[in-house]
């Protein structure tokens, strides 16, 4: 879809970006990563002509970029920057009908639009249509922000390090926010980021960049495993095995489980299953409500339901979630084996074993 | 629609209107008796003198305005951006420059009366209206331009949409800023005969009639207040 042959940047005698040939996909997205001042920046204003290149060609579905009047390239393009650059004066209506505007839509296509827009992004229509970008959190304005861009409909969005200004929770909110709508929307979206967490966390593809160079340019798992290139394995750090179980989701990894009911409890301690050395003990409703130990040197004979191990509402971990987040609950909470709740039933564990042992099948 | 007196020029207008009132009342029943002296000027009420410095500043400021934002507007455009250093300077120095000797060059030039005087004025109310008008401009954040570039917006579009909007308020300052001072050196326009409520001033300091002087300043700064609050109540129903 956006293609770059041999596309070169100097600024006087300073090379920003040297002979760059790569080709980002329809509908995916392709995050744009290096440490500051290696091009990154540079390349994805190429592609809306914020910036020229001085060799090489950018071509849209086969057309030349600079075979449009900039603006009107710009118009079918979604921009998001960071420090989000919404229009201080302007409501946050008006705010994302500006393209749209500039359009020359009609308004009530431009009406209908807006409301569409802030469904998607899940905003209260009568709650911030008419509030100004100052009354708005960092959050909520990157989500006006990104609501912005895609307001024309466009079917490539440029993301300019969206997220870089926010906190560690919103931006987790957001990126998790990128990756339902895109689910949703399916736009060619670029990426700019020196995250490498954000870039495997959101990436179809990755192109690493390094001093104006493309170093890589494959899938996060490759970019991951990738252990010949010394640049890459400095830039994905020691800690690549766990970055990798970012892109892992519990829920390929449920395990079937063993169970007790309150209620069968006494008859379960009559018939113990040997081969299990703990169930998991659901209420009546099915929901979970503890473990018990299946030792052999513990005597079920008296009280067994003060046996029980209760409270363990931290264990729980939703199948949406990624093993690194499993992993990490088990390590605070010094367990092996967690159970999977969704919807407040138990549909399964995930075990330690299968988290390690899982890294041939990556 | 707010309530009128809760405008803040409501109480000077009135206090103003109250003075000009009694002064015109009392030249029309003490003003012609024997024994009063023209000097320098015909003698005249001091509602007509208001109108004609009414006249010669808001002609002045009309000009200052529409040419200082022009200005301002020129230099900050990337091709026109060279002058911008050379025209802050102006400005900076511009206004050091006393109105007197700007009245003396233009004297020879197109004569006496309301021309020097309204030209002393234009040029010297231009530079805190250019000046603002930069300062307006290079205070919209990077960012904000770049996002109505990248969203598509052409140079006239970015600049009437985003850069002068966010621009305004500094710019409604520089023109307040501006006819006060000229609601001011309007004064000495009396000195080449422009007349304006200088007059009374200046031939009360040549016949040394303290009373003259009195009515000339009280009037001049009671509409310099009037002023200031007109450009603040406008700012405040524009802007809130």
């Amino acid at each position: 879809m956006i293609k770059f042959e041999n596309v070169s940047k100097a600024y006087e005698e300073n090379n920003v970006v040297k002979n760059l040939s790569f080709e980002i996909k329809k509908g995916e997205l392709c995050v744009l990563i290096g440490p500051s001042g290696c091009g990154k920046s540079t390349t994805l204003k190429m592609i809306n002509r914020l910036v020229e290149p001085t060799e090489g060609a950018i071509t849209i579905e086969g057309k030349n970029v600079r075979d449009f009047k900039p603006e009107i390239l710009r118009r079918r393009i979604g921009y998001v920057i960071q420090n989000i650059g919404l229009f201080p004066h302007l409501s946050v209506k008006e705010n994302i009908s500006v393209v749209p505007k500039l359009l020359k839509w009609d308004k009530d296509k431009i009406d209908k639009r807006v409301s569409e827009l802030m469904h998607l992004m899940g905003m209260q229509e009568s709650l911030f249509l008419k509030k100004h970008p100052s009354e708005l959190s960092g959050g909520q304005a990157q989500r006006i922000g990104v609501a912005r861009a895609l307001a024309a409909d466009p079917d490539i969005v440029l993301m300019d390090e969206p997220f870089g200004a926010l906190d560690p929770i919103t931006k987790s909110g957001l990126q998790n926010e990128i990756l339902r709508l895109q689910r949703k929307v399916q736009k060619t979206i670029v990426f700019v980021t020196h995250d490498i967490d954000e870039a495997v966390k959101l990436a179809d593809r990755i192109a690493v960049m390094n001093e104006g160079k493309l170093v890589a340019y494959d899938k996060p798992e490759a970019i991951l495993n990738n252990k010949e290139n010394e640049f890459i394995k400095k830039f994905v750090g020691f800690d690549r095995a766990l970055k990798k179980l970012t892109r892992l989701y519990v829920e390929d990894f449920i395990k079937p489980y063993k169970s007790v009911k309150t209620a069968d409890l006494s008859e379960f301690a009559k018939r113990r299953i040997e081969s299990e050395i703990f169930v998991w003990v659901l209420d009546d409703n099915g929901e979970l409500k503890g473990w018990l130990n299946n030792d052999d040197s513990i005597d079920f004979a008296e009280n067994i339901e003060n046996l029980v191990v209760t409270g363990i509402e931290n264990l729980q971990i939703s199948p949406g979630c990624s093993l690194r987040d499993a992993l990490s609950v088990m390590m605070s909470e010094n367990v092996v084996t967690l159970p999977v709740v969704d919807n407040r039933k138990l549909i399964g564990e995930i075990r330690l074993a299968d988290i390690v042992g899982n890294e041939k099948n990556i | 629609m707010r309530k009128i007196y809760k405008l803040k020029i409501f109480y000077p207008l009135l206090m103003f209107i109250a003075v000009i009132f009694v002064l015109t009342l009392g030249f029309y029943f003490y003003g012609n008796r024997e024994g009063a002296q023209e000097f320098l000027y015909p003698r005249s009420d001091a509602l007509a003198l208001t109108i004609e410095h009414l006249y010669m500043v808001t002609v002045s400021a009309g000009f200052s305005v529409v040419a200082g934002v022009f200005a301002g507007v020129l230099v900050t455009r990337k091709f026109w951006s060279d002058l911008l250093p050379a025209v802050n300077s102006i400005a900076s120095v511009g206004q050091t420059f006393p109105p007197v000797a700007v009245l003396a060059l233009a004297v020879p030039v197109v004569g006496f009366g309301f021309k020097p005087t309204i030209i002393a004025l234009i040029l010297y109310g231009f530079f805190p209206i250019v000046r603002n008008t930069i300062a307006g401009i290079e205070s919209v954040p990077k960012e904000v331009k770049e996002s109505a570039k990248g969203m598509g917006m052409t140079g006239i579009q970015i600049l009437a949409k985003v850069e002068l909007p966010l621009a305004s308020k500094i710019i409604l300052a520089g023109v307040r800023t501006s006819v006060i001072i000229n609601i001011g050196t309007a004064t000495i326009g009396a000195t080449i005969g422009a007349g304006g409520l200088g007059a009374p001033i200046i031939s009360g300091l040549i016949n040394e009639n303290f009373y003259y002087v009195l009515q000339g300043s009280l009037c001049v700064g009671l509409l310099a207040v009037v002023a200031d609050k007109a450009i603040e109540d406008i700012g405040r129903l524009l802007f809130e």
